[in-house]
């Protein structure tokens, strides 16, 4: 695969459509001496969703709903290789989970609201079920492996086998459900622009809220390089959702 | 538009006429004797064109996007040149007369 063709596809799809080729013709002519900013400028358009040309309706508001669906499986499956840290509830200390309450709410105004007609949700649901499917049946199969008892205590590469199934289970799933996400765009009214403007400012304020709580534990064991790494993804993370709700205020 | 060099030297550029994304540039390495990396040029695009200053000019079917200057481009590209002209003749001005 030639270089440009990855380098395109890092660009948001309404430039992809309206400009892909002549990027890829660029980058063919300019050499790998363009590649680091062709990549630059591919992140630099997805934190600003309003200069994106719209060329099917509710385009931008779909993929902006896509991308903070995907930002939040990241997290999640970031902080399920994590496991138990600052950021995870427990009885004692709920309130060490309350960045989840911007970052759930963000989600909730992100997603697509299904008009309540019966034809509506009829395809809503068919959609639902031939795009979960596949990861639903796979996560059955790892349950049911898990529950024969004659797995108890695997030996090592039938362990490491069961742990890789595992992990590209869970990534299979989310990626499906960023997919649910965009085909639903297609059959059920998106979010308008001020109200993903209000779901990404949600969101970002989760992040933050999770990144000051995982730099606080980093700073009291600084020996944990785990917990610095996710302290500067969250803070990251938290700034791009932020400026690109900032920007969508301007459409 | 400000203080944006690749989106003024588009704009510069697309005053000229309509022309595609590939044209533009080498317009722009004719101009100031480099091109703008792919990333910059098409960020300019795409920023000029969310702000109504270029549009596309040719159908969709065509294989390469042509896009012109519109007419609120051609003002505030007018203003931006008018404002870099009077920095110029000041800061000329005020270097005095060029060595011999």
């Amino acid at each position: 695969m030639r270089a440009s063709a990855v380098l395109i596809r890092l660009y948001p799809p309404a430039i992809r459509e309206r400009w892909g080729s002549d990027i890829a013709d660029e980058v063919d002519r300019a050499g790998p001496r363009s590649w680091f900013n062709t990549a630059v400028g591919a992140g630099k358009l997805w934190l600003h969703p309003s200069d994106w040309p719209e060329t099917v309706a509710g385009q931008t508001s779909r993929v902006v709903a896509t991308a903070l669906v995907a930002v939040g499986v990241v997290l999640t499956l970031s902080l399920r290789a994590a496991g138990a840290g600052p950021l995870t509830a427990n009885i004692d200390h709920p309130a060490s989970s309350a960045w989840l309450i911007p970052i759930l709410t963000g989600v909730v105004l992100a997603v697509p609201s299904p008009a309540l007609s019966v034809p509506v949700l009829g395809r809503l649901v068919a959609v639902a079920a031939r795009t979960l499917a596949p990861p639903g049946l796979l996560f059955a199969a790892l349950c049911l492996v898990a529950n024969l008892g004659s797995l108890d205590s695997p030996v090592c590469p039938v362990r490491v086998l069961l742990l890789v199934c595992y992990w590209v289970t869970l990534c299979f799933g989310g990626i499906r459900l960023c997919v649910l996400v965009a085909r639903a765009g297609r059959v059920v009214a998106m979010p308008s622009g001020p109200r993903l403007h209000l779901a990404l400012m949600f969101v970002a304020t989760g992040l933050a809220v999770a990144a000051v709580q995982s730099f606080a534990a980093a700073f009291r064991e600084p020996s944990e390089v785990g917990l610095a790494l996710m302290t500067c993804g969250l803070a990251t993370s938290a700034t791009a959702v932020l400026i690109a709700g900032m920007d969508l205020r301007r459409r | 538009m400000r203080s944006n060099d690749a989106q003024m030297l588009v704009l510069t550029v697309l005053a000229q006429g309509p022309q595609h994304g590939y044209a533009i540039n080498t317009a722009i390495e004719a101009l100031t004797g480099s091109r703008l990396r792919p990333g910059s040029l098409y960020g300019a695009l795409a920023r000029l064109e969310s702000h109504g200053l270029i549009e596309p000019s040719s159908s969709d079917t065509d294989e390469r996007r042509t896009v012109r200057i519109t007419d609120t481009g051609r003002t505030a590209l007018r203003a931006e040149l008018e404002q870099m002209a009077r920095v110029a003749q000041a800061g000329l001005r005020a270097l005095g007369p060029a060595p011999a």
